[in-house]
């Protein structure tokens, strides 16, 4: 398994406490492949992707293990983060605008990405970062690297924020809500822009997202999570075809689908609970619609653990391993 | 770009031209007390005393005066002293080198102590090392000027002198261009007196700006690409955070030059501030007048100045 992580705890140490924004987290990929970690904001999706970086702040301790090809991370020193950022594993942010320096230049900002990992020429360096401009589909690629991020539009910084992470080649590509900030009809070639370097450079990606449209089309695998745990995990098919925790089923019912007439948009009611709190039983509990297919209370004193469903898909949910079952 | 300029020179000479018109009601109008007499001394005849009127052109309605006095200050003619009627603006470009000495030095001291010391805090923010610094730097703040002046004054030279180490005069100012070394000699305890109020404050809004810069997403950027971390504060976070340094440093530059009347008093410095002490003892109107406008030049520009720097630094601003 080239990434694999098991039982991820990242808290972050405030003011008010400790906030357990990652809870046990599980999960492996392989060369090569996508996965995609949904949930709604504040799940946790984002704390996770950093540690696998080591870019969070002093304020957070980590947990459990993350191995990148056979090498622990968690307690890494900052050297071995530094060698690997950028270069084994890069990162593509949610905000191309926030996300790079506003006083430096395009080119310069991607040229220093390479040269923090290799030393070469620069005009080997300049005709490298062009040739990249160009392949994130850039049609000026001179004009880009002069530019400061300010002069280029919303989808050319995030094409050139790609081009940024990608300039070392690396095994790894984590991209945090890639298209969130963009226009809706910039989204969509992004995304196209995002699936087609992979093949070409053959990295694994983690795509964090919202829109499971995004999920269908790009990941092979999905984690789901909720509360900083993740909830439900599978190939991407299982999920969609059929989700076996209720907040799954949930996100799937609110996705407007093209397949469907007149698609109903349903927003699972209530929100989630604070991140500083711990929880006796089941997060979701207090929004579910199904507790009361569980005898005794279970889902509000019992933390339902991941159960198999099927060959590779799991769900933390009591009543999970019954569904699977009537299915069958 | 040229455009901002010109409005931001606009403003400031319209800044200059309300401190003139304030210094003009101030002196001609609300004084208390006849300038005429204030000239002539206590041993003038009535005569002379109108004499003197007629000289500086007090008998004049008041509007005629407004214009004479503006129309001098456009032709940089602050007049001549009533104690040894000696050209004003002579006077002060005299005592300017050792103002400017002061000034300059001060600054670039603040500086030099804030912006590795607030890097050193900033990067240690909330541990032990960044408490201490940010505990001294506010015990430095919170010090008068005199009591630092006279503590240095006591320690760097009383004591130092008597114990057979004369290491610092007591005062004076030698002049940069006759004797490098001694400007230095004479300039340090000065610098030094008012080095430690300010480094105070500069170190943390330099400490303040740094820590909100490393918090920006282009930070966390930096360090995505693998950046080393001397690169990431020095080459991406110090740079912009910059900004509220710069800005404080051109007012305080500006505040400065004007004259610094404590420190020059307590180490013997004879520059402007001094130059305007004596004037408002000896009621010497024109050198008063001359001072202040003279030191509201030196605000005025250096917040242009600023202005304009700011501007240049950022690449989003081009016209
Ligand atoms: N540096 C931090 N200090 C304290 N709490 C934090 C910090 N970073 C994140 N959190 C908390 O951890 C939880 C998870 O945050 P995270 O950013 O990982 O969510 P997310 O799933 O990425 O959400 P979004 O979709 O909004 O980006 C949240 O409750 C958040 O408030
Ligand atoms: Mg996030």
């Amino acid at each position: 398994m080239f990434l694999d992580i098991r039982n991820l705890q990242v808290t972050f140490q405030t003011e008010t406490g400790a906030v357990r924004a990652v809870n046990d987290l599980s999960l492996s990929l392989d060369r090569g492949k996508t996965l995609a970690i949904v949930g709604e904001s504040g799940s946790g999706k984002t704390a996770a992707a950093l540690s696998i970086m080591g870019l969070h702040g002093s304020s957070a301790r980590i947990g459990g293990s993350i191995k990148l090809d056979d090498q622990e991370l968690v307690g890494a020193d900052d050297e071995t983060f530094r060698r690997l950022r950028g270069d084994k594993v890069a990162m593509i942010f949610q905000d191309p605008l926030t996300a790079m320096h506003p006083h430096h230049r395009i080119g310069d900002q991607i040229a220093e990405a390479y040269q923090a990992h290799y030393s070469a020429k620069k005009q080997d360096v300049r005709r490298l970062i062009l040739d990249m401009l160009d392949r994130v589909g850039m049609t000026d690629p001179k004009r880009v690297y002069a530019s400061y991020p300010f002069e280029l539009s919303g989808g050319m910084r995030q094409r050139a924020m790609i081009a940024m992470s990608l300039v070392c080649n690396p095994d790894l590509l984590i991209a945090d809500e890639p298209t969130t900030a963009l226009d809706v009809t910039i989204q969509a070639q992004i995304i196209d822009l995002l699936a087609d370097l992979q093949k070409e450079f053959n990295s694994a990606v983690i795509l964090v997202t919202h829109d499971l449209g995004v999920v269908a089309e790009f990941a092979d695998d999905v984690v789901v999570m909720y509360c900083g745990r993740a909830v439900e995990s599978g190939q991407a098919e299982q999920i969609f075809d059929h989700p076996g925790h209720p907040y799954t089923q949930g996100l799937l019912a609110s996705v407007p689908r093209l397949d469907q007439e007149r698609g109903m948009l349903v927003a699972i009611p209530g929100t989630p609970p604070n991140a500083g709190l711990t929880i006796e039983g089941c997060p979701f509990a207090p929004r579910c619609s199904r507790t009361q297919d569980v005898a005794d209370d279970l889902c509000r004193s019992v933390l339902p653990p991941l159960v198999g469903i099927e060959d590779a898909h799991t769900a933390a949910c009591h009543l999970a391993a019954n569904d699977a079952e009537g299915r069958r | 770009m040229i455009g901002y300029v010109l409005r931001r020179l606009a403003f400031g000479l319209m800044t200059l031209w309300f401190i003139s018109l304030a210094v003009f009601i101030l002196f001609y109008v609300a004084t208390p007390g006849d300038p005429a007499l204030m000239f002539a001394g206590e041993y003038a005849t009535y005569e002379q005393i109108d004499l003197i009127r007629t000289r500086l052109g007090l008998d004049q309605p008041l509007h005629v005066q407004y214009f004479t006095y503006i129309g001098n200050l456009l032709r940089f003619d602050f007049g001549t002293s009533f104690v040894n009627q000696e050209d004003v603006l002579a006077t002060i470009l005299r005592r300017l080198p050792v103002t400017a000495s002061l000034a300059f030095g001060t600054v670039a001291i603040w500086v030099a102590i804030a912006i590795p010391t607030g890097v050193f805090s900033a990067r240690r923010a909330g541990r032990l090392p960044d408490r201490l610094v940010t505990a001294t730097a506010l015990a430095g703040m919170s010090f008068p000027t005199f009591v630092v002046g006279t503590l240095l004054f006591y320690v760097l030279f009383f004591v130092l002198t008597n114990a057979g180490f004369p290491v610092f005069p007591s005062g004076g100012y030698v002049a940069f261009t006759r004797d490098p070394l001694e400007w230095l000699r004479h300039m340090l305890l000065p610098w030094m007196t008012l080095a430690v109020v300010g480094a105070g404050t500069y170190t943390r809004i330099a400490r303040g700006s740094l820590l909100e810069t490393l918090n920006q997403d282009y930070v966390r950027t930096a360090r995505a690409k693998g950046l080393r971390e001397n690169k990431v504060i020095y080459h991406h976070a110090l740079p912009p955070s910059m900004t509220p340094v710069i800005t404080m440093m051109g007012l305080d530059l500006g505040g400065l030059l004007g004259g610094t009347i404590i420190t020059e008093r307590i180490w013997g410095l004879n520059g402007v501030g001094s130059l305007a002490v004596q004037a408002v003892e000896t009621g010497d109107l024109p050198t008063i007048m001359g001072t202040v406008i003279f030191a509201a030049f030196f605000v005025v520009a250096a917040n242009l100045i600023v202005d304009v720097i700011q501007v240049l630094r950022n690449p989003q601003i081009t016209l």
